[in-house]
């Protein structure tokens, strides 16, 4: 007799979405944004200068362990306080430390500690947002209550309080950042579910059939990422102001590492005689706040626009 | 208010709808009490047969788009019943015990009333034709005799009262026992899925109606990522699902080159188009057409009326067709009924309808629609006054104050909807009323239409409504 | 028929395009019209065909990034296109004025209905004291006929319903007796019943105040029976236009008679509805012949490389279609 009749192959969706010849943006879904973005966002000078930014500073932060620079932490009792020169590009540090090294090291720790926090409240944001949009009712009552009252802590106060009570660290700073961050974003999702559930396209679905999660995942949330992304970006600039300011103050990073926060108080006393220890890391700082609200704001004119003018 | 069908059709009904009834509460003041309602829908009656259109017409707040919501659980209404499918004579039988109870209810039960019930009870429930559980349909049968032995001595008995209530208990119990079994607002979750299949809706804006981020593909598979591959083909299920697309597409009018594009490169004529292959994709005997194509151009929806009605033929589809249309309407419908206020107030097939309009609604209705022919100029005066809103609708006929042949017993009884012969049901006090387009009244202060109660919020229907 | 009035508006040539970033899209394409004194036409078409902005046009609304890029339009001899941006104020409101489509959002919805009618009257007619404001907005809401007009004065927008507002966009539109009324698809968004009503209120107050109509809208019904004279565009031109009753009983252009056939009409036993074939054509891209040529089952080789002229076919009914070449064209006919 014949075999028992086997089970039709369970084709994954993956393998065939990857077969499409007509490339990511056909494909719908987060493809598409992604696709949207990179289309309309190069004709956009913020975004475009935002971008390179962010590229640049990423892929150094990234890249920092195996660029051929000085160990930041290295103590050269020769090169004490040095202005910049050929071999120390932004000079040295009262304890003979390279300034330049300090300052790629830097941008690691800021940029880690920046993505980190807001993509953890992103997680914790955009689905709570994303519950209490789609359901209403009591468990809107109860989630919006808990973001009221998140909403109200002030990002930096709660950062101290935390190094205040649980001693001061990096790990702590990113707690407190996305303790108060996660509301923002989940008031921000809140919003864009409570107009999209009302759309039609989701009765449509109700009408064939589909579960709840099915409506809230594959309908509700991408079309509410568009002003997700853009609060983002400028989040992590908000997240690298804090840290920055936290560690001047004492409080976050913790010598040796360093932190451009960290640089700028141990340079403070020097700014006269040496300015270039203060200087470098500031504008360091300036330009990763900028590189991010730019990107943030230029994606915001891409995508804002794009979203309501998509008729004709 | 209950529909006294005789129906003199013998097969059944493909849709039956019996008092569904949507009302949604008004809340005001700072602690939300709920101060009036929005009569959305307040005791509907209707039934669709396989393969017919029926058209549905009625201005805005008529209450014309939650019915087909409601059919459809988009809306959960808040009374009456729904069913798909149900053989005639459960249908039948469930409406005696409904417009009983109702008799009940104002005291006007008889005793013939008592031995219908008694009939209804004992088809429903001795003749299998009601599948549930043994033992309580023994104790219905038995309660069915009961009444029947009563049902003479009604009149004369001395604790009458008590004895009416038992057997509006008794009918409570069946009308839930049939309910659970048949109706579709009854149904749990994972039935009403599967029913879900089977019955529709194409919804009036293109626009909304289609997810912008879902390729068309995605947007005419979404069908069988919930319910599984299409169960009239064979083969794995990648290809068949692929194939089912490509017919739908090409069914529609569209082709193959579209189904990787999204929603926003497309005309609104074409966005219809593909709503209706996503309605179609899984086969369903049932579609409710909610205003397809009011924001669509003429020519357009001459080619979208052509192939709804082709569609229609190809598969032998139900069409529930609404529109505030008139002409549309007329022109794809066996059958119109007219929603005024959230009751229907005429039906009629589509013939009897145009020449011998009763409803004088109705009448100003034609009356009112503009002819695409100067030589038909006539001085249409349209109705005098606005058109009300639902909340706390006006008693008795709910059209008196509008009505140009008022009279003393329309302002307090709410006319019954009676059939006048062939199948045609109105709802009016005056049914014969001499066909003349409306006449002029002196216009009242509208004050109906404004808000008297100043900034009220109406719950509209939220998820868990 | 036609030769005793005195035409109030004469469009000659307008074009108006919008100058997008994908391309330029022409909206209107050379628009050849005239209004009489005391007349009402009717400027029928689908989407996209251009009847808004013509009214747009004319008053000189066209928003950016359009731009009327050629064309006169002359209203009693005053070339609109020429004149300064004040100049044209004075013009907008006082002698001509319009009516939009969805009055609920055309309304402002933090004033009163008084504080409405009253801002226009008294900018227009330079009245200033409050009694004779307060008469003056009694009047036009009475000539709009709106009960209980007191009451309805010191109400807000959003406590009218959708007919009522519309009478009061109307009776701001007629408050300073206009010489042309421009009423952008004003009912629409009404029930069928409400329409009938505010349509023969526009017949009987143009009639009465002597002030011109230009109706827009896509019904043909609607047309048929406010409109002295029809004109049907398509695709940024004009095709036909003629008198009314002239044009539904002898329509010229394959046009005029698709569209006519498409309509469902009530009461007309019809299986199928006699379909025009094909999409509106894309206004970015420029077509050098008939822009119906796509659609029409009568075109030719011809009609794809030439334009049709404006040519007359009987007194006062002009059409712009290759199957009628050019005959006499009157001059003083256009």
């Amino acid at each position: 007799m014949n075999q028992t009749m086997i089970n039709p192959p369970r084709i994954n969706p993956r393998r065939r979405l990857n077969d499409a010849l007509l490339g990511w943006k056909m494909r719908g879904g987060i493809r598409q944004i992604v696709a949207e973005i990179m289309e309309r966002g190069s004709k956009n000078a913020m975004v475009v200068i935002g971008a390179t930014i962010v590229i640049i500073l990423i892929a150094i932060a990234v890249l920092a362990p195996i660029l051929p620079i000085v160990d930041p932490t290295l103590q050269n009792g020769n090169a004490l306080t040095k202005s910049p020169s050929s071999t120390h590009w932004f000079g040295t540090d009262t304890l003979g430390r390279d300034v330049f090294s300090r300052v790629v090291w830097g941008a690691r720790i800021s940029l880690f500690v920046g993505t980190v926090a807001i993509l953890f409240s992103l997680l914790i944001g955009m689905t709570l947002g994303l519950t209490a949009g789609y359901f209403g009712g009591k468990i809107d009552y109860l989630i919006s209550g808990t973001i009221d009252l998140f909403w109200t802590f002030p990002a930096f106060l709660l950062a101290l309080a935390f190094a205040a009570v649980l001693g001061p660290s990096l790990t702590n700073v990113m707690l407190a950042i996305s303790v108060s961050y996660w509301a923002s974003f989940a008031r921000l999702v809140r919003g864009q579910a409570l107009t999209v559930r009302e759309r039609l396209f989701v009765e449509a679905s109700r009408a064939l059939g589909a579960n709840n999660w099915r409506i809230m995942f594959t309908h509700v949330l991408p079309n509410c990422l568009a002003p997700l992304i853009v609060w983002a970006s400028i989040g992590v600039a908000d997240a690298i102001t804090i840290e920055s300011s936290l560690s001047f103050l004492g409080v976050g990073t913790q010598p040796p590492a360093a932190s451009w926060g960290y640089m700028l108080s141990s340079a403070k006393t020097f700014i006269e005689e040496a300015p270039w220890i203060a200087v470098f890391p500031g504008i360091a700082i300036l330009v990763a706040i900028l590189g991010f609200n730019l990107l943030g704001d230029g994606l915001r004119d891409v995508l804002d626009p794009r979203l309501k003018g998509l008729r004709r | 208010m209950t529909a006294d069908s005789t129906q003199v059709s013998t097969e059944s009904s493909l849709v039956e709808i019996v008092k569904l009834e949507k009302l949604f509460p008004v809340r005001k003041g700072v602690f939300s009490r709920v101060v009036a309602h929005v009569h959305a829908m307040d005791g509907i009656d209707l039934s669709i047969k396989k393969g017919e259109t029926l058209g549905l017409v009625g201005e805005s707040g008529c209450g014309k788009t939650t019915v087909g919501r409601a059919l459809l659980m988009l809306i959960p209404p808040t009374g009456g019943y729904t069913f798909f499918e149900t053989p005639k004579s459960v249908v039948d039988n469930f409406k005696v015990l409904v417009s009983v109870r109702d008799s009940i209810k104002l005291g006007k039960m008889t005793s013939s009333d008592a031995l219908r019930v008694a009939d209804a009870l004992s088809t429903l429930f001795s003749s299998g034709e009601c599948d549930i559980a043994d033992d309580k349909k023994k104790h219905l049968c038995k309660d069915a005799d009961k009444i029947r032995e009563s049902a003479s001595r009604l009149a004369t008995m001395s604790d009458r009262m008590k004895h009416e209530d038992d057997i509006r208990k008794v009918i409570e119990s069946a009308i839930l026992e049939v309910a659970r079994k048949y109706c579709i607002n009854y149904k749990d979750k994972s039935r009403l899925k599967a029913l879900r299949a089977r019955m529709q809706i194409v919804f009036q804006d293109p626009y909304s109606s289609l997810d912008p981020r879902f390729t068309v593909e995605r947007i005419v598979g979404e069908g069988f990522r919930i319910h599984g591959p299409p169960k009239s083909m064979s083969g794995d299920r990648a290809t068949v699902e692929r194939e089912k697309i490509h017919q739908l597409i090409e069914q529609v009018g569209l082709s193959e080159s579209h189904l990787t594009r999204l929603p926003h490169e497309f005309s609104g004529g074409q966005k219809q188009r593909i709503a209706l292959a996503r309605a179609l994709a899984l086969e369903p005997d049932f579609i409710v057409l909610d205003e397809p194509t009011s924001a669509l151009d003429v020519s357009v929806q001459a080619q979208a009326l052509n192939l709804l009605k082709m569609l229609q033929k190809r598969f032998g589809l139900t069409y529930l067709f609404i529109s505030h249309d008139l002409s549309v309407v007329e022109h794809m419908s066996d059958r119109i009924a007219v929603m005024y206020l959230g009751k229907i107030i005429e039906l009629a097939s589509a013939d009897e309808f145009l020449s011998n309009a009763l409803h004088p609604y109705t009448q100003a209705l034609i009356a009112s629609i503009p002819m695409p022919d100067p030589k038909l100029r006539k001085n249409r005066k349209g109705i005098e006054g606005e058109v009300p809103s639902p909340i706390n609708p006006p008693k008795g006929c709910r059209f008196h104050p509008r009505c140009a042949y008022v009279q003393e017993g329309c302002k307090n009884i709410e006319p019954p909807l009676v059939d006048v012969g062939n199948g045609h049901l109105v709802a009016c006090h005056l049914q014969k009323v001499p066909q003349r387009p409306a006449e002029i009244k002196t216009p009242e202060p509208s004050q109906e239409a404004t808000s008297s109660f100043g900034p009220i919020r109406v719950q509209l229907p939220g998820k868990d409504a | 028929m036609t030769s005793e009035k005195k035409p109030i508006l004469e469009i000659r040539g307008l074009r108006t395009q919008f100058f997008l970033q994908e391309g330029t899209v022409t909206a209107l394409d050379g628009i050849d019209l005239t209004i009489y004194e005391g007349e009402s036409l009717g400027m029928c078409g689908e989407t996209g065909c251009g009847k808004s902005m013509t009214a747009f046009s004319i008053l000189r609304l066209v928003p950016h990034p359009g731009r009327i890029t050629a064309g006169s339009v002359k209203f009693k001899g005053i070339d609109l296109l020429k004149l300064s941006h004040d100049h044209m104020r004075g013009v907008r409101g006082k002698r001509i004025s319009m009516i939009f489509q969805d009055p609920s959002t055309s309304l402002d919805p933090v004033f009163t209905i008084r504080q409405q009618l009253g801002e226009v009257i008294s900018l227009h007619q330079n009245i200033y004291d409050k009694d004779a404001l307060d008469a003056r907005i009694l009047d036009a809401l009475k000539l709009v006929r709106i009960a209980a007009p007191e009451n309805v004065m010191r109400q807000y927008p959003h406590e009218l319903s959708g007919g009522m507002k519309q009478r009061v966009m109307i009776a701001l539109a007629l408050s300073c007796s206009p010489e042309l009324l421009i009423a952008d698809e004003p009912t629409t968004a009404l029930d069928v019943t409400i329409q009938a009503q505010v349509l023969n209120l526009l017949k009987d107050l143009a009639r009465k105040t002597g002030s011109s109509m230009m109706l827009i809208t896509h019904n043909l019904g609607v047309v048929a029976e406010t409109c002295d004279r029809v004109c049907i565009m398509y695709a940024g031109r004009i095709v036909e236009d003629a008198e009314t009753f002239e044009l539904f009983a002898r329509p010229m252009h394959p046009y005029t008679m698709g569209l006519l056939s498409a309509f469902p009409k009530l009461g007309e036993k019809k299986e199928e509805l006699a379909v025009i074939r094909g999409t509106v054509p894309n206004l970015m891209a420029p077509f050098p012949g008939c822009a119906f040529v796509d659609r029409c089952d009568r075109a030719t080789e011809l009609c794809m490389s030439k334009r049709p002229t404006r040519v007359v076919v009987s007194p006062g009914h002009f059409v712009s279609c290759h199957l009628y070449p050019a005959g006499d064209v009157k001059p003083n006919d256009r």
